[in-house]
């Protein structure tokens, strides 16, 4: 191997990128060579210089703060999920649900506003639960009817998570999207002790060119 | 929505993301910092992508090999963020180095040490550089990723990073004064 193509592969043999024979052999003219040994020398010198400009370290606490617009982190004065203060929310929303008294109280009366929902538009429907205490360990569950995809998490049907209720209303707020024109229905339940509640709100989806809306009703079970 | 968001996030264990993804917001910070040139910038954009992702930790879960997967979603969010704002960050960054340089002619007491002084003319040699050079040899010689990965980084043929590597490196050891290889082939050929 001569000096021309030693120099031509300095770079590949630095970089790790030169196969074993390859290696060996420019490895063993650096060896044997001055003036390529020079060469090599200045290379690993320069590579050296490149290292050492290193990036200011972060200042402290960037490990927290990397995570700390995530929504979990956003502070909150009550512990639940629940959006405290909700007004702003149901009017942002296309349909405000109250389920009056979970729990401890017989249900006596259930509200549904109609909802218009459009074919492959996304429509945030609001359900407000209103409790008449505390309710600490809720597990809420929702089923998602395949033709309706909960926007940002599509494909995402079958849904649990544990809660806390605080005394008064609470918003669940549902940003859905209807993917064909076809009736569904959408079950929450909520379980608290051995208490259970199921609300199924019927859906009934029209595209654009019906220029109809049908009603969506919730009704406890 | 928010109260939704915060249905899923305790649902997906927003501390199963933190885990998977906090080994590697120091070495997003580095690339994010070599990208921008300024700490505020490269917090922000290293935020911006945990924020992407938060709701997509499944999908993480599935991947094999992080580092450089990461890095080419943070790279490519510098990218969009360079054609969305139309104003360039990165210009806008080099631009106040290269006043810092003018002002900096008579240098600081700090900087009087001749690995200081080799290390601001190296930051004025990158500088120099184009943005596609100057990321390579950044990404390759000074943060260490292999030219495969960064095949996948950049979405760029090795060959074509490997020229901007030589021409990136040939250009750095000018500036330096130092000769390039090019220049001892010439010699010796």
């Amino acid at each position: 191997m001569n000096c021309k193509i030693v120099l031509t592969q300095l770079d590949d043999f630095l970089d790790g990128e030169l196969k074993p024979a390859q290696y060996a052999q420019v490895q063993q003219h650096l060896g044997d060579c001055d003036c390529c040994h020079q060469a090599w020398q200045q290379e690993l010198r320069f590579r050296q210089i490149l290292k050492e400009n290193d990036v200011p370290a972060p200042a402290a606490g960037f490990e927290d703060r990397a995570f700390a617009k995530l929504p979990r982190k956003q502070p909150s004065t009550h512990k639940t999920a629940f959006i405290a203060g909700f007004g702003g929310a149901i009017a942002a929303g296309v349909m405000l649900i109250v389920a009056a008294a979970l729990f401890l109280q017989p249900v006596t009366q259930q509200q549904a506003q109609n909802i218009q929902l459009t074919l492959h538009q996304s429509k945030k429907v609001n359900m407000v639960f209103d409790v008449p205490e505390m309710v600490a360990d809720a597990t809420f569950s929702m089923q998602v009817p395949e033709h309706i995809n909960i926007a940002g998490r599509e494909g995402l049907h079958q849904i649990e998570w544990k809660t806390a209720l605080k005394k008064g209303k609470n918003l669940l707020s549902l940003p859905v999207v209807a993917k064909s024109a076809e009736s569904g229905e959408l079950v929450a339940k909520i379980k608290y002790g051995n208490q259970e509640k199921v609300f199924r709100l019927k859906l009934d989806i029209h595209s654009i060119e019906q220029g109809m809306f049908k009603a969506v009703n919730i009704e406890a079970v | 929505m928010a109260a939704i968001l915060d249905f899923f996030a305790k649902k997906q264990s927003p501390d199963e993301f933190e885990a998977l993804l906090k080994p590697h917001v120091g070495h997003l910070y580095r690339v994010a910092y070599r990208l921008t040139n300024q700490a505020d910038a490269a917090e922000d954009l290293v935020q911006d992508l945990m924020l992407h992702f938060y709701p997509k930790l499944q999908e993480l879960k599935q991947i094999e090999n992080l580092k450089p997967w990461l890095a080419r979603s943070l790279y490519n969010r510098f990218i969009d963020n360079l054609r969305k704002n139309k104003r360039n960050p990165v210009s806008d960054a080099l631009e106040d180095t290269h006043l810092e340089s003018i002002t900096d002619q008579n240098l600081q007491p700090e900087h009087e040490t001749e690995q200081d002084l080799m290390q601001v003319r190296l930051s004025r040699a990158l500088d120099q550089l184009n943005e596609d050079q100057r990321n390579v040899i950044m990404l390759h010689d000074m943060e260490g990723y292999t030219l495969t990965e960064l095949a996948e980084v950049m979405a760029t043929p090795v060959g074509t990073l490997k020229s901007r590597l030589h021409r990136a490196r040939n250009s750095v050891k000018t500036a330096l004064a130092l000769e390039p290889s090019d220049t001892l082939m010439r010699v010796k050929g």
